[in-house]
């Protein structure tokens, strides 16, 4: 995703402009020749995109894999470098890269590779302006003969122009009219589809009502989008296609920037927490929610800034407290399970009160928001495995705008756990990904610190990955466990974890199927060819690791590290007998 | 999180992972209480849900303590226990269902079981969604909403062998039987509802579906049992009228009401199957029998079109024909049954035309094979129209029944043993009949008769299998008609010129070889006719008489025509034929200018009086007339004519001379076979309307001591008088000079027929070199089947005839294998 040529410099910002393409080109020099030093020291330099592409198509990230400098790979991934296996210049990345070391590096970092197509955040937004579907819309806006129907929240969340009309004139309104002769119906729903991120069907290049899209967008306040418009007027030379998946791309990004800046704002700050007073001991999953709630409290929310139509609660096991959040409907829903919560008819009974609705012709319903009470506010906890305020904001940030840059590593198995709960996959896979690029030497010192930054130690976490049914990290371990077998041999209460590991996942199997096979050992006899490179079927050695002219060296080389296999092999068969296993 | 000094008074949730490693072995006790704990919470939902109670359910808490179990390896367990729970509620649900004495409330109560149980799957399903979602897909089980679907087929339909799942199939089939016999039911809705349920109730086991559902292994083959007994009961009633047309209007209205139906009930897998059935049961079975034998079958439906051929005023029976061959349609898309049915009855209906035409003759024209052929041919020609109009009107114009009506019409047409018709003689006959017709009616008719008689020739001509007999025929014909015309008018050049055109576009050039030829000889005897004036004009010769050619190549003509050619030749012979003195001069002038003629090299002249017509102005005491009249009758007046001069020179009046003749002197001065003699003596004494003389004594017959002069009172009204020459005098004669013809015609066929199989033969074996016996009759069928019909018997003959002419040869060790002789 190159962003720096779509942006033709103005004469202002000329001068800075060529200052960063010479910074960049200084640090695509040093990719190549692979100055550590230099691509640190120049990475700190503001308003650089590291992320763009020299006159070759060339990123530094491409750069540096391709020519073997896994310290700086690993640098610039660490900086904020994409690598997404999707897009072109990412799977050109990762095919491009030098050694096996690079590679792993690099995919350990994408994103990408199991990401659910069917949650994206772009796209769920968009789809919320079906007006056939019911997503929970609460308001009409009604123009000449458009009847528009929308959430308040997210026009609210997008423009400070609309956040305030919402909190004033329009709060009591079902139907707002607009005068068509003030504003062209086209300009506006260009406008709406701005805010849904429909970006092909704004129609910021269309001549004919560009202008009025202009002072519009002034008016509304969206000066992200009064800057594109500008950018497309003035565009000259470039081709527009071009020019028009950049913006898209930017408006993504101030999409998710304004919906983080309203999570913030108005659910986690709008959110209310009540101390439980608990006299007796109490199972965690016993506790119903909404009992500490008062009415109250309740209709505090139901007025909150974030216009909920739902409550979500999590309890603070640390603090004996539950913390209520007043979030939207049409975003939790992106969690399969709460879809199907919302749809189900036993949730639906059991709202203590139908939800107020307002038909507006025979096709188009939305709920009467003006009219909605206290009672027609469901509280829901948002998860069992989460006991702690922390978790509960990383999943609304992932639910609200996808974007997590931080999940701590104290955290990620629980929130892993919770994932699975909402049947949130995408999710699981970022958490995945935040341990294997973390852990990616595979060293036994590396091992060994799992247990405290994880609270898991390695043959937990592979139980970890068994139960939450996340094979990105059940994959990353077994590659610790075969890389480190010899070390866990060697350590009495390793191997005997092992031996239990190995047994449970040789039950695991027999209750799905009556075959021989233990899929933990198999994975690790896998990543033991890789390992030593051996090639399993001619037993031979890669000979493209090592230059041809070293003839003596290679043999020697291949004896040690075939020696070293067979090792590690009789290992494994060593605890398989002593199991009593065969596989 | 518990932070570490003050301990939470939440317990937190027991993490799986210590139940399975370290902690696992202290507490399998734990582990059922949690169990117990749990499944008592969703039993009683699922309870609540069954009994439509569930205001009061947390859709979050159920979830989670479907999640929890699953998360603790509970899944199998709870889903055996879903499965048992949802099996006691419809077994106890089966209970009050059977209770249902009366068809329709089973009926409503088993569909609103049916409804309520979906519904309640739903919310079940619902609930457990983390259980379809991780446990179901990992041992691949049944989805809960599908197993609950597959527990109501088990526990509610199948239970107690089928005791519902019959029940409900019997109501149906009553309601269908019901609505058959024409009675209003109530129960419609019911009925789609039912069927689509059965769609839903797979076989197979909580493992797997097979695909096969309870509408296609129980309920189809029933309903199709049951159908197929309705249907014979049915088609028993409807054959049991004895009447064709009433069998067809009640069986297609019974097909349309059942489409429409069945339409409305039954899936569309079933639909070809049961018209399959209804098609063999009610038609196919029965239609063939109720065409041939039925009253009102087949023949009646097609009765008026023969009756309304001779005058009648027939109501059509269109529709019935329509029914018939839809009916035929909806099981075989080829008619193959009805179009059998219809061959034959047009054959029939056509081989009784013959019989019909005879008797409407009149009974003078009795034995006039012209009247028969015009009258059969116009008959046919008008039977065609006629189906026609039926193809149009109840066949959709299908070519397959084109085809077949055109196949019958060829079969009747060409005649069987048993009703031998000579319709290339006959077209023949009618052409003639026709052609000298128009030549006959004086105006300059429009093309039209001549268009329409071409029309109609061609045809009939393409029902005709053996075209070479009509081209014989039509040879025949075509040389009588220009030798015994008076002279070659344009008129009748043209249509026959036309007529010639059409037939070689038809038929080909090559097959009307003798035909072309004949006319060849027309055309350039008007050409030599011109030529002959244009000399006697030259040269000032124009005391002579005035010739109109008619020269024909003897090898091209009919034989029967040109066999005695040679016997008119002036010769010495007492008895033999003398040419008139008044003719003599111009035919030897003629014969001159022929011999110099360029063309004529190695040619001979030979006159024949046979032929031709002769123009003479004769005065009688009334006035003068301009008769016309055969050769040899001009030849006879001849002999009256005045032979002394008065003494000024001019010539005595033939009715001063009072010339007579006797019957003997007249032979004598002619030479006149005996027959043609008397014939044409009678045309010009006897025959009332050109007594041109006077025959002594006046009878009849002509006998040798008969004695002829003038007759002076003769009278036409009109200046010009044609005489005809009364047909052979005796018909004994007449019979054989026919049937002479007759010969030469069929001798003509045979021989040419020779000729062809021997060309195709050889053609044949030219190409292949080598032909089994089979094969090579099989290819010369095919090949000689657009010219005539070539027996067996005359193909092995030809083969013989080749093999003599050592065109080929038998192969030595094969006797069946022929090969051919460069």
């Amino acid at each position: 995703m190159s962003l720096s040529s779509a942006s033709p410099p103005t004469a202002n910002e000329e001068e800075s402009s060529s200052a960063t393409s010479t910074v960049f080109n200084e640090i695509c020099m040093a990719c190549r020749i692979g100055d550590y030093e230099v691509v640190d020291s120049l990475l700190s330099t503001p308003n650089l995109d590291i992320n763009q592409v020299d006159e070759y198509d060339y990123s530094p990230l491409i750069l540096s894999s391709l020519c073997g400098h896994y310290k700086i790979v690993e640098l610039l991934l660490q900086r904020g470098a994409v690598c997404d296996r999707d897009t072109f210049q990412g799977a050109r990345c990762i095919y491009g890269a030098l050694t096996e070391e690079i590679r792993d590096l690099l995919i350990s970092f994408d994103i990408s590779k199991a990401v659910d197509i069917s949650q994206p955040f772009a796209s769920h937004i968009s789809s919320l302006l079906n007006p056939l579907v019911s997503n929970y819309q609460d308001l009409i806006i009604q123009i000449g003969n458009e009847n528009l129907s929308l959430h308040r929240f997210l026009l609210s969340a997008r423009s400070d122009y609309f956040k305030s009309k919402l909190e004033s004139e329009w709060e009591e309104l079902t139907v707002v009219k607009l005068n068509e002769a003030e504003i062209n119906p086209v300009v506006f729903k260009g406008i709406i589809n701005y805010i849904y991120l429909k970006s092909d069907s704004i129609g910021i290049d269309d001549e004919s009502i560009q202008d009025d899209l202009l002072n519009l967008a002034i008016k509304y306040q969206l000066y992200d989008l009064v800057e594109a418009i500008r950018q497309v007027k003035s565009n000259k030379s470039e081709s527009i296609s071009k020019l028009k998946h950049d913006l898209s791309f930017k408006f993504l990004e101030k999409a998710r920037s304004d919906l983080n800046y309203f999570l913030t704002n108005s659910i986690i700050h709008g959110s209310i927490n009540s101390e439980m007073n608990l006299n007796d001991e109490i199972e965690f999953e016993d506790i119903e929610v909404e009992r500490y709630l008062s009415e109250k409290r309740k209709s505090i929310l139901l007025s909150s800034k974030s216009i909920p139509d739902l409550i979500l609660a999590t309890i603070d096991i640390s603090s004996e407290s539950v913390v209520y959040y007043p979030v939207n409907k049409s975003i939790i829903s992106r969690s399969e399970y709460f879809d199907t919560m919302f749809k189900s008819n036993i949730f639906k009974f059991s709202q203590e009160e139908d939800l107020p609705t307002y038909q507006h012709d025979t096709k188009l319903q939305v709920i009467n928001r003006p009219q909605l009470l206290v009672d027609n506010l469901p509280v829901i906890q948002l998860s069992l495995n989460t006991s702690n305020i922390e978790i509960s904001e990383l999943i609304l940030t992932y639910l609200y705008h996808d974007d997590i840059s931080n999940i701590p590593l104290k955290l990620t198995i629980d929130l892993l756990f919770a994932a699975e709960e909402l049947l949130l996959e995408r999710l699981k896979t970022m958490c995945a990904v935040n341990i294997s690029s973390k852990f990616n030497k595979f060293t036994f010192e590396e091992l060994e610190k799992l247990q405290d930054n994880l609270d898991h130690d390695v043959f937990d976490l592979i139980r970890v990955s068994w139960e939450a049914r996340c094979e990105k990290l059940e994959q990353h371990i077994t590659k610790f466990l075969a890389y480190n077998l010899k070390s866990i041999f060697d350590n009495t209460n390793y191997r005997d974890a092992f031996s239990k590991l190995i047994k449970e996942s040789a039950e695991r199997i027999k209750e799905r199927q009556d075959t021989d096979t233990i899929e933990l050992i198999d994975d690790i006899r896998y990543y033991l060819t890789k390992k030593y490179a051996i090639n399993e079927d001619t037993e031979s050695f890669d000979p493209l690791n090592f230059s041809s002219d070293d003839k003596k060296d290679n043999i020697k080389l291949y004896n040690n590290a075939l020696a070293k296999y067979e090792s590690d092999i009789e290992i494994i068969d060593y605890l398989l007998q002593d199991l009593q296993l065969d596989a | 999180m518990i932070p570490a000094g003050r301990r939470s008074k939440i317990r937190p949730p027991r993490k799986s992972l210590i139940s399975s490693s370290a902690a696992a072995e202290n507490s399998t006790t734990d582990a059922v209480i949690d169990f117990d704990k749990n499944w008592s919470v969703l039993a009683n939902a699922i309870s609540q849900i069954q009994n439509k109670n569930v205001s009061n359910l947390s859709y979050e808490q159920l979830y989670r303590k479907a999640y929890v179990l699953v998360l603790r390896k509970f899944g199998e367990k709870l889903y055996n226990n879903v499965a048992i729970k949802i099996q006691n509620h419809l077994l106890f649900k089966r209970k009050k269902l059977l209770s249902n004495l009366n068809s329709e409330s089973f009926m409503s109560s088993l569909l609103q079981e049916w409804d309520e149980h979906l519904q309640s799957m739903k919310f079940i399903s619902d609930v457990l969604m983390y259980l379809n979602r991780v446990y179901v897909k990992e041992n691949k089980k049944l989805l809960i909403y599908d197993l609950g679907i597959q527990l109501f087929k088990d526990y509610i339909i199948k239970c107690n062998h089928d005791e519902v799942g019959f029940k409900v199939v019997d109501v149906v089939l009553d309601e269908i039987t019901r609505s058959r016999s024409g009675q209003v039911i109530t129960s419609n809705m019911y009925i789609t509802k039912i069927i689509s349920m059965m769609e839903l109730l797979i076989e197979g086991n909580e493992m797997q579906l097979y695909g096969e559902n309870y509408y296609q292994t129980v309920f189809e083959p029933k309903f199709l049992s049951s159908s197929g007994t309705f249907f014979q009961n049915l088609s028993q009633e409807y054959i049991s009228y004895n009447s064709g047309s009433k069998f067809l209007h009640l069986t297609t209205q019974f097909i349309k009401d059942e489409e429409n139906r069945i339409k409305f009930y039954l899936p569309s897998s079933t639909y070809p199957k049961l018209i399959d059935l209804m098609n063999n049961i009610l038609i196919k079975d029965k239609l063939d029998k109720m065409m041939l034998e039925s009253n009102q079958g087949l023949e009646y439906w097609l009765k008026p079109i023969t009756n309304n051929i001779f005058d009648g005023n027939d109501t059509y029976h269109f529709t019935d024909l329509k029914l018939a061959y839809n009916l035929n349609g909806r099981f075989d898309d080829e008619y193959q049954l009805f179009r059998v049915r219809l061959r034959e009855a047009i054959v029939n209906a056509g081989n009784a035309f013959p019989g019909i035409v005879r008797n409407s003759i009149e009974a003078s024209k009795k034995g006039n094979s012209t009247a028969f052929a015009t009258k059969w041919i116009e008959i046919v020609l008008k039977f065609r129209e006629q189906m026609n109009l039926v193809w149009k009107d109840s066949f959709d114009q299908n070519p397959l029944l084109e085809q077949t009506i055109t196949f019958a019409m060829r079969d009747f047409i060409n005649g069987t043993k048993r009703n031998p018709v000579n319709a290339p003689e006959l077209l023949s006959i009618y052409m003639d009949f026709h052609i000298k017709q128009q030549g006959k009616s004086k105006e300059m008719t429009s093309g039209d008769p001549t268009q329409e008689l071409i029309e109609n020739s061609i045809q009939f001509l393409r029902f005709i299998k053996d075209k070479d007999a009509f081209e014989a025929n039509y040879a025949n014909h075509f040389a009588k008609r220009f030798l015994n015309s008076k002279n070659s008018q344009n008129k009748d050049i043209d249509i026959e010129e036309m007529i010639l055109g059409k037939l070689s576009e038809e038929m080909g050039t090559s097959s009307l070889d003798k035909v072309i030829k004949m006319n060849k000889d027309i055309n350039s005897s008007r050409d030599l006719t011109n030529e002959w004036k244009k000399y006697l004009l030259k040269n000032t010769k124009l005391n002579l008489v005035e010739l109109d050619l008619k020269i024909c190549n003897v090898n091209d003509w009919p034989k029967s025509m040109t066999k005695d050619y040679k016997s008119f030749t002036k010769s010495e012979e007492p008895t033999s034929f003398k040419w008139p003195r008044q003719l003599r001069s111009t035919m030897s002038e003629f014969e001159e200018f022929w011999s110099n003629g360029k063309k004529n090299d190695n040619k001979s002249l030979y006159w024949s009086p046979k032929f031709g017509s002769m123009d003479l102005r004769i005065t009688y005491p009334s006035r003068t007339y301009e008769f016309n009249l055969s050769t040899y009758a001009g030849i006879i007046m001849l002999l009256f004519a005045p032979q002394s001069t008065n003494p000024d020179g001019s010539l005595v009046s033939a009715f001063k001379e009072q010339k007579q003749l006797t019957y003997l002197e007249i032979v004598e001065l002619t030479g006149i076979p005996e027959q043609e003699l008397k014939r044409h003596l009678q045309s010009i004494a006897v025959a009332p309307k050109s007594r041109l003389l006077i025959k002594i004594p006046m009878s009849k017959d002509v006998n040798e001591t008969d004695v002829f002069k003038l007759n002076e009172k003769f009278k036409a009204p009109s200046v010009k008088v044609k005489v005809l020459t009364v047909s052979s005098a005796t018909t004994k004669v007449k019979k054989v000079s026919e049937q002479e013809e007759k010969e030469e015609v069929d001798s003509n066929i045979t021989e040419g027929r020779k000729i062809e199989v021997n060309a195709a033969i050889v053609r044949i074996l030219k190409s292949r070199q080598t032909i089994k016996h089979n094969q090579l009759i099989e290819e010369l069928i095919k090949q000689l089947s657009n010219r005539f019909q070539p027996s067996i018997i005359l193909i092995k003959q030809r083969i013989e005839d080749l093999i003599e002419k050592e065109y080929l040869k038998r192969d030595d060790e094969d006797r069946t294998l022929y090969h051919y002789i460069a």
